[in-house]
């Protein structure tokens, strides 16, 4: 009895260690954080010289809540990307390397203009690096 | 006031120089001791500089390492092409602190000029799953061959081959950004060729070299470098060379690297380490 008690502690003490691992959405601060990084981004991106060019077509509440979707749903958050694929999406813009480059950096400014830590930055960066051959046309 | 406009001048040229290439802080390397892109004394696969496949970055760098018995300088000019292709020039000087007063060669130092070339293969440092692959040559030309052929070796010039994989790893370990490399090179130079090339035990070698360290923040770095080395001259064998570094990269156009490098027994004089400095300017 005291052996079968003992067991059941121990099973109990494992199952309340198991505490569910948090998604890195949880961790950046949820759709708050996404909205603010997304925000902060968009007033680098569209205002900066060296590739403003490539959104004078684009609607800025548009672009907001696709990025906000995908940074959302890659980081394991609960929404759902809706938009074209990245192929689709930037298909004719001729991205440059260079260009992607600078929307990289321009990233991460947002996130430390939106007081994301820097190992959650490469957390992030590293689900959205894998698309550059999609964004770009080289 | 005119000094103030010739000052403003200068501010302007400078800046128009200083466009540096667009890729991220910290991917350009800095410039190893023979003149390439890679960390203290590794070739890594990095182009020099920022530039993408549309920029072209030039980059120098002066590095200074004291072991009380050697002290070595190197000044260095890379230019990277387009993410493709790496041309360096490099001068190294060994000066002979302890060994030189001893032959009766007081203020005697060893010389050597070395051209080198890399092309990026495969890969990207950064977006691609594999590593960046890339193949290089350092051609290399000892300019005060007398002592080394003196001590044995038989030629004063040769070339190095390598093959070099690198690779950043967002986000691993622990959220840091991860580097590692791993370069083959064959080579015939003794002590870099700063003793000159081949001896009499030895001639051509297959030898590896290995980087590994990590982004702990935007601008800082830290790593450990191992470079093999293999014995052709019986009168200065070699020892494996490591280095623990240092990197700050405040900005795409200056960079610096701090080391402590042991480099074990060089031309009988054993137990050299000491402190390695090296300065990175990117335009």
């Amino acid at each position: 009895m005291k052996i079968t008690a003992f067991i059941l502690g121990l099973l109990l003490m494992g199952s309340c260690q198991t505490v569910k691992a948090e998604t890195l959405y949880e961790q950046l601060g949820g759709q708050a954080a996404i909205e603010l990084i997304t925000e902060k981004l968009l007033d680098r991106i569209l205002h900066n010289p060296k590739i403003e060019f490539l959104f004078e077509e684009t609607d800025r509440e548009d672009l907001h809540l696709k990025i906000v979707d995908q940074i959302c749903q890659e980081t394991g958050g609960p929404c759902v990307y809706e938009g074209l694929d990245m192929v689709e999406a930037h298909s004719g813009m001729e991205i440059k390397y260079s260009e992607f480059d600078i929307f990289v950096e321009d990233f991460i400014l947002a996130m430390e203009d939106a007081e994301i830590p820097f190992r959650l930055q490469n957390k992030v960066l590293a689900i959205f690096a894998p698309m550059r051959e999609d964004v770009t046309y080289e | 006031m005119k000094n103030k406009i010739c000052w403003a001048l200068l501010g302007v040229v400078v800046t128009f120089m200083a466009h540096a290439g667009s890729r991220q802080l910290g991917t350009g390397a800095v410039m190893q001791v023979e003149g390439s892109s890679g960390s203290g004394i590794v070739t890594w696969a990095t182009i020099a500089g920022y530039g993408e496949d549309d920029e072209t970055d030039v980059t120098a760098a002066y590095t200074y390492l004291d072991t009380d018995d050697y002290r070595f300088n190197m000044v260095g000019a890379a230019i990277g092409w387009h993410n493709r292709v790496e041309v360096s020039f490099a001068k190294q000087e060994l000066d002979l602190v302890t060994l030189g007063p001893a032959l009766g060669l007081p203020g005697a130092s060893l010389k050597q000029d070395i051209i080198g070339a890399k092309v990026r293969l495969a890969g990207n440092l950064v977006y691609s799953k594999m590593p960046q692959i890339s193949f290089g040559i350092q051609h290399k030309k000892n300019q005060s061959f007398l002592i080394p052929s003196v001590a044995g070796a038989t030629d004063d010039s040769s070339v190095d081959y390598y093959l070099s994989a690198t690779k950043l790893f967002l986000g691993k370990p622990w959220g840091y950004n991860g580097f590692a490399t791993v370069t083959l090179r064959s080579t015939e130079a003794n002590e870099l060729g700063l003793l000159g090339f081949g001896g009499d035990v030895g001639d051509r070698h297959l030898t590896a070299e290995a980087s590994f360290g990590l982004f702990l923040n935007k601008s800082w770095a830290v790593g450990f470098d191992f470079r093999q080395k293999r014995s052709n001259l019986s009168f200065a064998s070699e020892d494996h060379w490591r280095d623990l570094f240092v990197a700050w990269v405040p900005n795409r156009h200056v960079s610096v690297v701090a080391a402590y490098a042991d480099l074990g027994t060089i031309a009988t004089l054993p137990d050299q380490k000491g402190l390695y400095l090296s300065i990175n300017g990117s335009f």
